[in-house]
């Protein structure tokens, strides 16, 4: 899957004891890494643009329940979403730390930032587990097929950032050479700070958009804002 | 310490990656060189900016009236555009980068939601309600687990909706309204026999043997047999006798399909359901 | 973790089967590109060969027709993944680092662990073969018909994992060609500087990224309907199986492009050399591919008029996959200029890349008459459809691959090769091609189907199928020849010289076959057709132009080799591999694609720990 290709990011990269001039002459003045994780980026916004559209297209067309409304608990994933937003500013200091050479406060904001990550995946944890016990099981029906699906990819990136910021966080410790360089952390941090923008996404249209869908004909009121619209030109 | 050969701009290296480089008002509206990063302050401020638009979002939803309700669309869908780009713009630094970067992640988000409106638009505006079309022709879908199916009637059984959530599918072409019969309910509902038969004005299902006429039929399939035998036997016992062999009728028809989905049936329905079935059968002339 | 590289000693050889397997050499896994592609160019040639065989006469009974499912599933998926796409990896793997005048690609473990997972993910899939449970629903694979009920055993599952896979490979040699064309051009090589080929590679690569996530998408659906039960087609949960088919062909109409772009670059590397003339009309050469790139996301839905999309979306796409047509005509127009009042060197490449101008021509006619949906309505699922899409595919793609492989042939392997059994190869594949294909429009129109095993007497479709079949021999017998003419030259052929054609680009400035460290000195670019320049300049003032002299390598900082791309890449074959597991107990799936995932994760951090290259030397200074 499309993912597995981020964890590649760090690899590619001469050791920080080089000196700078020697490190990389590129074209553009962007170094390869950065330029790859923003197209990979690019990339993974078709993936989950692709995962939502699935998601939108079959809203409101589950044949049996249990429905959002019946499930979804938004004032719990509020406080999950604060915690993913705050875990991007800790990631953000964690940059701007590891950009000043302050290796310590770069301990900090990494660990910082991978508690509240970790308070994200656990809420998902906890979400998902209480809709099993509810019987939204995976097979249920078209929204838990595609709401699983969806969020589990998405909490899939957030648990592989996690890892990838726990090993940030060894190396600094160990702090061979100067490592992790300023740019190591912000190549994790584009990542981190992308899912948390996917998050925001599925956030409003899942939750709060989605989120009180009851019964098999719920969402039906876009479709009919769309027919009323072509209705004009037709 | 700046890690950053690439960015060879005018700005001179004491401020690179420093803490107040740029004051607030320049870091967030103002023209600033490539490769300036903010501080505590001016990300502190942003976090505290990005948290009070989800506050609001959530406010948004509290009364219960607007839960659902279209009004809240347009609202919901700013906010988060504002917080999206604030991620990436401030936290993600591009504002501050090379152009090119930009285009990139551009090209790829703007891509995703052509994608992603297109297929809505596709499905949700030039076609009908595709579950319109598909409730009343929807087939019992056997998962791989056939011996877990007991767990997840919906699954073998997709009829049922929850109380008054859509009305019962309408057999097309007359005899609307109530079945005739406790068996013909059975037939076409909680015993999902319509997915897969044939009824002329009942059922419409395509997967096994056509039924109409059945109840003279049976009584010739095999001599010696009873009509009522003949059609309990083919329903307890499918792979007892494989009706039309002769007349090239049953080669059609998927026997292994058959015997699992039969067998997945059968555990629902109680000795009274079978007479019920068999009885209305038997009507068909 | 940094243990774990200390554990094994890099490997340091550079002749010998480790050094293929460990290799970071772009050139070298270029060349492991092109054998397995023309490996699996057999394998699914060899299907081919059965289907024309069982249909050349009505009511034949060579294959079941099961199996003939298995046959066309697998020769369409073989020969789009396995072997027109990893054909273009070798060309761009080769090529691109020598035309920018760069010394690798900007990220070469990446690279060799896009090849081992292509690799393993082709042969995950032919796996299949060896238990029987061979994927049998198209290359397109339809949903329902992928549904558990209707595709029983494993078939349907060995393709979408396997293709997967492939996935995976392809994504990452798309971000890394992208970048290496963006970031590590010589000096001097602006973007409209670059050659037509690098562009085109440029623009597949940003093609294979945008369009790849979507493919994964719909393949991680499919995967969860048939393995844990989801309903994303399951009619009875309320699912639409057209959603699989818009999630298709949103990948698989850019997908038509990957496939068909890198062969118009070759093209376009080859008419000038041959024509003595630069090309004409560059910018619009270049334009009208990244045009083609931009409307192929706007075209999906003409694959899929006759599913009842209603006559808004049949008439909009009707329009936007007419328009397409522009830039595509526009650029033959520009290879028909080039050729104009050029002087022409009928060598065989130049014999290949015309015959692809024409036989592409014949296909985009006949895709502009189904572009028409009114018209398709008439052709959809017959031959008409099949004979399209070779002569889009063979006529175009595989001619010119082989227009490549002979203009290259002299570059990559140092020796020229047989000029006449060229040319008896590309008129018996031309021939046969034309035996083959071009019958089938009048089976199509006349009305065979697609896909039918066989078909009874008098419809008039013997005779056409016929000729397909004999036609599919001579085309053999043309790949015959090429194979010989190849393994021949290798041994007997006389030494190509750097320069054989005195041809505009870089590549062609550096011994052949190229130096491990590409360009003794990066060059500086004056303009486009940078050779040229550099030669006329140097004729000007009375000179010639010398291959580079060798160097010693040690003074070059090159990459080493390293074995972490292949664990990493089979830690990922065996994680698809792993769901494949069929025996009574059915979670023993999880555990099992677990260890590859450990496998994967050691072979990143592995791979993150180890620098690209040793420390062994200081950068040779150049300026």
């Amino acid at each position: 899957m499309a993912h597995v290709d981020t964890t590649h990011a760090p690899a590619e990269h001469e050791p920080a004891a080089h000196p700078p001039a020697h490190e990389e002459e590129t074209t553009t003045g962007i170094s390869h890494r950065k330029l790859l994780m923003w197209v990979f980026l690019g990339s993974d916004c078709l993936f989950f643009g692709s995962l939502i559209a699935t998601y939108m297209v079959y809203r409101g067309q589950s044949i049996v329940g249990p429905y959002p409304a019946d499930i979804i608990d938004v004032p719990i994933t509020t406080i999950s979403t604060f915690v993913l937003l705050m875990s991007s500013f800790a990631m953000v200091m964690a940059v701007a730390a590891a950009r000043n050479g302050n290796q310590k406060r770069l301990i900090q904001w990494l660990i910082c930032t991978i508690i509240l990550g970790g308070g994200f995946i656990g809420f998902q944890v906890y979400e998902f587990n209480l809709f099993r016990v509810e019987g939204l099981r995976y097979e249920t029906n078209l929204f838990s097929s595609t709401f699983f699906t969806l969020t589990g990819f998405h909490g899939a990136h957030v648990t592989l950032g996690l890892f990838w910021l726990l090993c940030l966080t060894i190396i600094a410790w160990r702090n061979p050479a100067g490592r992790p360089s300023g740019e190591d952390v912000d190549i994790a941090g584009l990542y981190w700070h992308f899912v948390d923008i996917v998050w925001i996404v599925i956030f409003t249209l899942l939750y709060l958009i989605g989120g009180f869908d009851a019964g098999p004909d719920a969402g039906h009121a876009a479709t009919q804002g769309w027919q009323w619209i072509t209705g004009i030109f037709a | 310490m700046s890690t950053n050969p690439g960015h060879e701009s005018a700005l001179p290296h004491e401020e690179h990656g420093g803490h107040e480089d740029a004051g607030i008002g320049r870091f967030f509206f103002g023209r600033v060189p490539a490769g300036v990063h903010g501080g505590l302050k001016q990300y502190g401020i942003l976090a505290i900016f990005l948290a009070i638009i989800t506050l609001i979002e959530f406010l948004i939803i509290v009364p219960e009236g607007l839960q659902g309700s279209s009004i809240v669309i347009a609202p919901l869908v700013i906010l988060s555009v504002i917080k999206f780009f604030c991620v990436v713009a401030f936290f993600m630094h591009l504002k501050f980068e090379h152009e090119l970067l930009w285009q990139i992640f551009v090209a790829g988000l703007v891509l995703g939601l052509v994608v992603a409106l297109a297929l809505v638009l596709l499905f949700g505006v030039f076609r009908p309600t595709p579950r319109a079309f598909s409730e009343p022709r929807a087939m019992p879908f056997e998962h791989h687990g056939a011996e877990e199916e007991h767990h997840y009637e919906a699954l073998v059984v997709p009829t049922p909706c929850p109380v008054g959530a859509c009305p019962p599918p309408a057999p097309p072409g007359g005899s609307a309204g109530a079945a005739a019969s406790p068996g013909q309910a059975l037939f076409v509902g909680a015993g999902a026999c319509s997915s897969c038969h044939t009824i002329s004005g009942v059922a419409q299902g395509v997967l096994g043997p056509p039924l109409d006429g059945i109840g003279s039929a049976a009584a010739n399939r095999i001599p010696g047999q009873s009509a009522e035998d003949y059609i309990r036997e083919s329903i307890v016992e499918p792979d007892a006798y494989a009706a039309g062999t002769a007349d090239g009728l049953s080669q059609d028809y998927d026997g292994n399909l058959m015997l699992s989905t039969m067998a997945g049936i059968l555990p629902s329905l109680s000795d009274e359901d079978i007479d019920n079935l068999v009885d209305y059968l038997l009507t068909l002339q | 973790m940094v243990t774990i590289t200390g554990v094994i000693p890099r490997p340091n050889t550079y002749t010998g089967l480790w050094s293929w397997l460990t290799t970071v050499d772009h050139k070298r896994i270029g060349a492991l590109y092109g054998f397995s592609a023309f490996f699996f160019f057999i394998v699914g040639g060899i299907e081919a060969g059965i289907m024309r065989v069982q249909l050349a006469t009505s009511d034949a009974s060579l294959v079941s027709a099961d199996w003939f499912n298995a046959m066309f599933t697998m020769h369409g998926t073989t020969m789009i993944f396995m072997v027109i796409m990893p054909f273009g990896a070798t060309f761009f793997n080769f090529l691109v680092p020598l035309m920018i005048g760069a010394r690798d690609v900007a990220f070469p473990r990446l690279n060799a662990f896009s090849y081992w997972t292509f690799l393993f993910g082709a042969l995950l899939m032919h796996g299949g073969f060896l238990i029987g449970q061979v994927p049998d629903a198209g290359w397109f694979s339809y949903a329902n018909l992928t549904a558990a009920p209707f595709s029983e055993g494993k078939g349907l599952d060995f393709w979408a994992l396997s293709l997967q896979v492939l996935g995976v490979a392809s994504l990452a040699a798309g971000f890394n060609f992208v970048v290496t064309i963006i970031n590590m051009r010589a000096p001097g090589m602006s973007l409209m500087r670059m050659p037509v080929f690098v562009w085109m590679t440029l623009v597949t690569s940003i093609l294979l990224v945008l369009a790849f996530p979507i493919i994964t998408v719909a393949l991680i659906e499919l995967t969860a309907d048939r393995q844990f039960g989801a309903n994303f087609f399951n009619t009875a949960a309320g699912g639409d199986p057209i959603l699989w088919q818009h999630l298709f062909w949103l990948f698989g109409h850019p997908e038509v492009y990957i496939l068909i772009l890198p062969a118009m670059g070759v093209v376009s590397e080859i008419i000038p050399t041959y024509s003595r003339k630069p090309l004409f009309g560059y910018p619009v050469v270049v334009f009208s591919g990244i045009v083609i790139a931009i409307m192929s996301w706007a075209v999906w839905s003409h694959h899929m008029f006759t599913v009842g999309l209603g006559p808004i979306a049949n008439s909009v796409f009707t329009i936007t996959t007419m328009l397409i047509a522009v830039p595509t005509g526009v650029k033959i127009f520009n290879w028909i200029g080039t050729m104009w009042q050029g002087s022409i060197d009928l060598r065989t490449p130049m014999l290949m890349a015309i015959g692809f101008v024409a036989l592409f021509i014949v296909g985009g006619l006949s895709g502009v008459s189904h572009a028409v949906s009114p018209s398709d309505f008439q052709q959809q699922d017959t031959y008409y459809i099949v004979a399209h899409i070779h002569y889009v595919l063979f006529g175009g793609a595989i001619f010119g691959i082989f227009a490549g492989i002979y203009y290259w042939y002299p570059k990559i392997t140092g020796k020229m090769y047989h000029e006449t059994l060229g040319k008896v190869h590309f008129w018996l594949m031309f021939i046969g091609m034309n035996l083959t294909f071009f019958p089938m429009h009048y089976a199509g129109l006349n009305g065979m189907p697609r896909r039918i095993y066989t078909y009874a007497e008098g419809f008039g479709w013997e005779g056409m199928n016929l000729l397909a079949t004999i036609g599919y021999f001579v085309i053999v017998i043309s790949l015959l020849i090429f194979m010989h003419n190849f393994f021949r030259s290798l041994k007997k052929g006389e030494e190509a010289g750097h320069d054989p054609w005195d041809a505009p680009t870089l590549e062609w400035s550096i011994s052949s076959p190229p130096p491990v460290y590409n360009f003794a000195e990066v060059p500086v670019v004056k303009g486009q057709d940078a050779y040229w320049i550099t030669k006329r300049e140097a004729a000007a003032r009375g000179e010639t132009v010398p291959a580079e002299p060798h160097v010693d390598p040690s003074t070059i900082h090159l990459p080493s080799p390293s074995y972490w791309p292949l664990v990493t890449a089979f830690g990922v074959v065996w994680i698809a591999g792993g769901l494949l597991i069929d025996v009574g107990w059915d979670y023993i799936r999880f555990p099992v694609s677990f260890i590859g995932g450990l496998i994967t994760i050691i072979g990143v951090i592995g791979w993150s720990n180890e620098p690209p290259a040793e420390e062994h030397h200081e950068p040779a200074g150049h300026h």
